[in-house]
């Protein structure tokens, strides 16, 4: 190879002279990233660092009238393990016993679902109590991980419990008092920021940065934890007794329209609570108010004040019953085919004649008696708070296909359908002086602090006079103690009320012979401190609302008042 | 024949380019430390381990050194007298890689032997680099005639063509650098590289929509807008971004930087430690980087100065070209100005194969340096 004399030239400084224009642009970029922007990057750079979480404010409480704790939130642990610790078996073992020993899993299982687990953290145990799982963090076993969590705990077992309602995984209500009051309960969530790595953990000693939650506020229901008690045995006694499929019993102060207790059956009970059950699910809802029924005799409580309010009638008004009464060429006849004669409008009650209830809403007409069914809160929701309340239906001179035929009906309360709330609220606007009360369920909220909001009770309607009311009062009174032996009759109280019995309308608009029973009435007479409406449905042994409701609502009155501290009548105890 | 002059005299060791040396060691020494804080995560073993990548690199760079001093004790004709060895070797290995090398991230460019692993074109680089001085010097040591010309295009096109198909896109700009780099030195008529300037535009569509696959158009289209796919292709143009552009100044301090410690950038030890440097060092700390491969640029550009012959001229251009075009790709990707392609921070990175083979071209220039009056003389 020869060798050649290397020339001096410039042109060995061309490269030199491209890379110093390559650097030039490098540089210039550098300036821009570094210097002109790095305030954006320098923020891009922060929020690729932050993660947020979600801290949830301590539910609050649900209390009954009394302060009573029916539903609270406790602390609790959700504890996981780390399998990526657990996989050096003495690690494992150790970790897994000291596991074991707190909190009774046991130690060989705990190692095998730790091993079997694809996950990063396997849960190993939900809502472990606060003070287990504090013992067991200061014991710091290798691999265990906790969160905090709350549990619902419910100190009076499955008491109310269609009415509380439940809550899911993310502490919001699903039903009940839990859903309707959700957002006070619940609070307001808080956030914690943190500083996190690209698996998403939290970087320890990383800034973090939180806003508190705030704390819900505590629910004062209506409800009496000893009345509900009460009631929920002896729908449950009756249910038993007479063979009945289910039931409601509707207990409430005529006088503010607050609920005392309200039991229904079936219904969801927290100790038993299986959400894959498809039957449970449909049970997350209260009977009492989302279901209708015909209501049947008690109805014609309503006919009558109706008329009387008009001034069509009189407690005295006679009529003849011949046990039939042709309407528009239709023959309507008695419950029991019985046929009573001469009969006051107080006898059309005791002996619950269907065609004394055609009689006055003859007088009254579809207009005048719609308006009063208006005015007693039919066909529409009472505004309970309760999730899913039905509106109840009847027919209306406007609506197609309205026959005088519905008239006639739905004065002793066929083809009208209500719920038991309904009834009992238009029942206590009958006899408390004519104010139809929104029926309730809370009474007052309760912040963390302790200031208390009492929830007022609102007057939804006037439908009859305070005259009409007394004399309604008077008019059942006569009903339950008509001088013979009546099983509705309290033994220490006045009181009135007004039985019902109807068929169960099938999908074809006919009836068979299954039937709802049901008794509702107030005491005591003069001043009514209690309203109870008693409901069985399906009941197999097909004895009246009489017969089989009857004596529930005596005995009810007779606990519930004097609970309540009500004084006995003085005539009936003398009378014992 | 062949004379292979210059048994390194105490004089010629007198010329051995320290500063050039200083340079690449500073680089390597520079780089250590930002492996060390890039390998924080993965490593926390004792400091004197083969497992440490630091210590690994350490004991690559103590072999390098080695290396580099005995291959400047050898006479550089040496290396351009059996270049087409060298040359025809480097083909050789470049094809073995398609049937038996290991596929990494989609592209296949290394052997592996055991735990050690080699990159051919690594070695193709010198050897391309040799083989065009050693072509050009028969030419009359420049490429101003269309044959000449013609012929270098024919050494360095396989080459580039083998290492374009692995797919490394940004090896094969380093290769087409080295081809114009080195022609350009030699000398080369404006009008040639006109019209291949011309007919390389003319191709480009072609080449653009039959030969670049789909992954290299999109790491070029999110250099423009890297949002467009922030998890993917456009993830670590925007890392290596968010962490240069949050170094600001002065940088948040060496393993300090939350980006490379939190594992936001990835490769952050190879294709991104220049972010790394950006982050924890800042602007500051670049530019001292930056600096030192000038003061390696301006070493490398005096040895073609003053090297004895044609050939040594050549080498020593192109292998500064070879070295100064991999920073730049390198540091250009890493700021988002070209696509991700993964080259490695000359003489920074971590990387044995590539380290071995930077020091031996070093050795190369320095072999030129110190015999450049033994072959002025002549």
């Amino acid at each position: 190879m020869a060798h050649q004399q290397a020339t001096r030239t410039l042109r060995v400084w061309l490269p030199a002279t491209a890379f110093a224009a390559f650097a030039l642009l490098i540089l210039g970029r550098l300036v821009q990233v570094q210097i002109v922007e790095h305030d954006r990057y320098a923020a891009e750079a922060r929020s690729s660092l932050l993660a947020s979480d979600t801290v949830f404010a301590r539910r609050g409480s649900i209390l009954d009238r009394n302060g009573f704790l029916l539903a609270m939130s406790a602390d609790t642990w959700d504890l996981y393990v780390s399998t990526r610790v657990w996989r050096d078996d003495e690690t494992a073992i150790e970790g897994s016993e000291a596991i074991a020993a707190a909190t009774g899993l046991d130690a060989a299982e705990l190692r095998e679902l730790v091993r079997a687990s694809e996950l990063v953290d396997v849960l190993i145990a939900h809502d472990v109590p606060y003070a287990t799982g504090r013992a067991l963090l200061d014991g710091r076993p290798p691999g265990l991980v906790a969160l905090p969590n709350t549990e619902r705990v419910y100190p009076a077992d499955d008491l109310a419990a269609s009415v509380i309602g439940i809550i899911g995984r993310e502490n919001t209500g699903l039903s009940g008092i839990e859903w309707w009051y959700d957002e006070e309960l619940q609070g307001v969530p808080g956030r914690v920021i943190f500083e996190r790595d690209t698996s998403g953990s939290p970087i320890p000693y990383g800034e973090t940065f939180t806003i508190e939650p705030v704390r819900g506020r505590d629910i004062v229901l209506t409800i009496d934890r000893r009345l509900q008690a009460t009631a929920e045995r002896a729908l449950t006694e009756a249910i038993a007794a007479h063979g009945a499929e289910g039931g409601a019993i509707v207990m409430l102060d005529p006088r503010n329209g607050e609920v005392l207790a309200l039991a229904t059956q079936p219904s969801i009970a927290f100790s038993t609570l299986d959400l894959s059950d498809h039957e449970q699910v449909r049970l997350l809802r209260n009977r009492a108010v989302t279901d209708l029924y015909e209501p049947g005799s008690v109805m014609k409580v309503i006919t009558t004040a109706a008329a009387i309010d008009a001034g069509l009638v009189s407690p005295a008004t006679e009529y003849v019953d011949t046990g039939v009464v042709s309407f528009y060429g239709i023959p309507i006849r008695n419950w029991n085919e019985g046929v009573h004669g001469a009969q006051t409008m107080t006898g059309v009650l005791q002996h619950s004649i269907n065609t004394g209830a055609v009689f006055m809403v003859e007088k009254l007409g579809a207009t005048r008696f719609q308006q009063y069914l208006d005015g007693f809160g039919f066909g529409q929701p009472t505004g309970i708070d309760l999730n899913g309340e039905a509106r109840g239906v009847f027919r209306r001179p406007s609506d197609a296909g309205w026959s005088p035929l519905d008239l006639a009906t739905q004065s002793f309360g066929q083809s009208i359908s209500v719920t038991p709330i309904q009834m009992a609220s238009a029942l206590g606007a009958a006899v408390n002086g004519g104010k139809l009360m929104q029926p309730r369920l809370v009474r007052a909220l309760v912040s963390p602090e302790g200031g208390r909001t009492d929830l007022p009770a609102r007057v939804t309607g006037r439908p009859v006079s305070p005259e009409t009311s007394a004399t309604i009062r008077h008019m059942l009174g006569a009903v339950i103690d008509p001088g013979w032996y009546h099983p509705g009759k309290p033994g220490l109280y006045t009181a009135g009320g007004k039985s019902g019995t109807a068929n169960v309308p099938l999908p074809d608009g006919g009836y068979d012979d299954t039937q709802i029973v049901s008794f509702a009435g107030f005491a005591p007479l003069d001043e009514p401190r209690i309203l109870i409406l008693v409901k069985l449905d399906r009941n197999a042994d097909l004895l009246t609302g009489t017969a089989a409701a009857g004596p529930v609502f005596a005995d009810l009155v007779d606990a519930a008042l004097a609970y309540l501290k009500t004084p006995p009548d003085a005539e009936r105890v003398e009378a014992r | 024949m062949t004379v292979f002059r210059g048994q390194p005299s105490l004089r010629a060791w007198a010329r051995f380019d320290a500063l050039l040396a200083f340079a690449a060691l500073a680089l390597v020494a520079c780089g250590l430390a930002l492996i060390h804080s890039g390998s924080l995560r993965s490593y926390d073993g004792p400091l004197a381990s083969l497992a440490n990548p630091v210590a690994r690199q350490a004991l690559f760079a103590v072999v390098a050194v080695g290396g580099m001093i005995a291959i400047s004790r050898l006479d550089y004709h040496l290396f351009l007298h059996y270049a087409w060895w060298l040359y025809g070797a480097a083909i050789v290995l470049l094809l073995a890689l398609i049937p038996l090398g290991q596929t990494e991230f989609g592209s296949t460019r290394w052997f592996a032997f055991g735990p050690v692993q080699f990159q051919p074109s690594e070695f193709a680089k010198i050897a391309v680099v040799l083989a065009m001085a050693r072509y050009l010097a028969g030419q009359g040591g420049d490429a101003r005639s269309l044959r000449a010309l013609g012929g270098t295009f024919a050494i360095v096109a396989p080459v580039l063509l083998l290492v374009f198909i692995q797919p490394d896109l940004g090896t094969s700009v380093v290769f087409a650098s080295i081809w114009l780099g080195m022609v350009v030195v030699a000398g080369v008529r404006r009008r040639h590289l006109l019209v291949l300037g011309t007919f390389f535009l003319a191709v480009l569509p072609f080449v653009w929509t039959f030969t670049v696959a789909d992954y290299q158009i999109e790491r070029i289209s999110v250099l423009f807008n890297a949002e467009e796919d922030p998890l993917d292709a456009g993830y670590n143009p925007i890392q290596s971004q968010i962490a240069v552009g949050s170094g600001q100044l002065l940088g948040k301090g060496l393993t300090n930087g939350e980006q490379t410690q939190l594992d936001f950038l990835k490769v952050k030890t190879r294709d991104f430690i220049f972010s790394v440097l950006g982050e924890e060092l800042g602007f500051v700390g670049a530019m001292a980087l930056f600096a030192l491969f000038i003061l390696l640029l301006m070493r490398g550009i005096r040895a073609a100065q003053i090297a004895g012959d044609v050939p040594g001229q050549l080498v020593a251009a192109g292998v500064v070209v070879t070295i100064l075009m991999q920073a730049v790709i390198n540091i250009a990707v890493n700021l988002s100005v070209f696509p991700v392609t993964g080259l490695p921070l000359p003489f920074v990175s971590q990387g044995g194969s590539s380290l071995l083979t930077l020091f031996l071209a070093l050795g190369i220039v320095q072999s030129i340096v110190m015999r450049h009056r033994s072959y002025r003389q002549v």
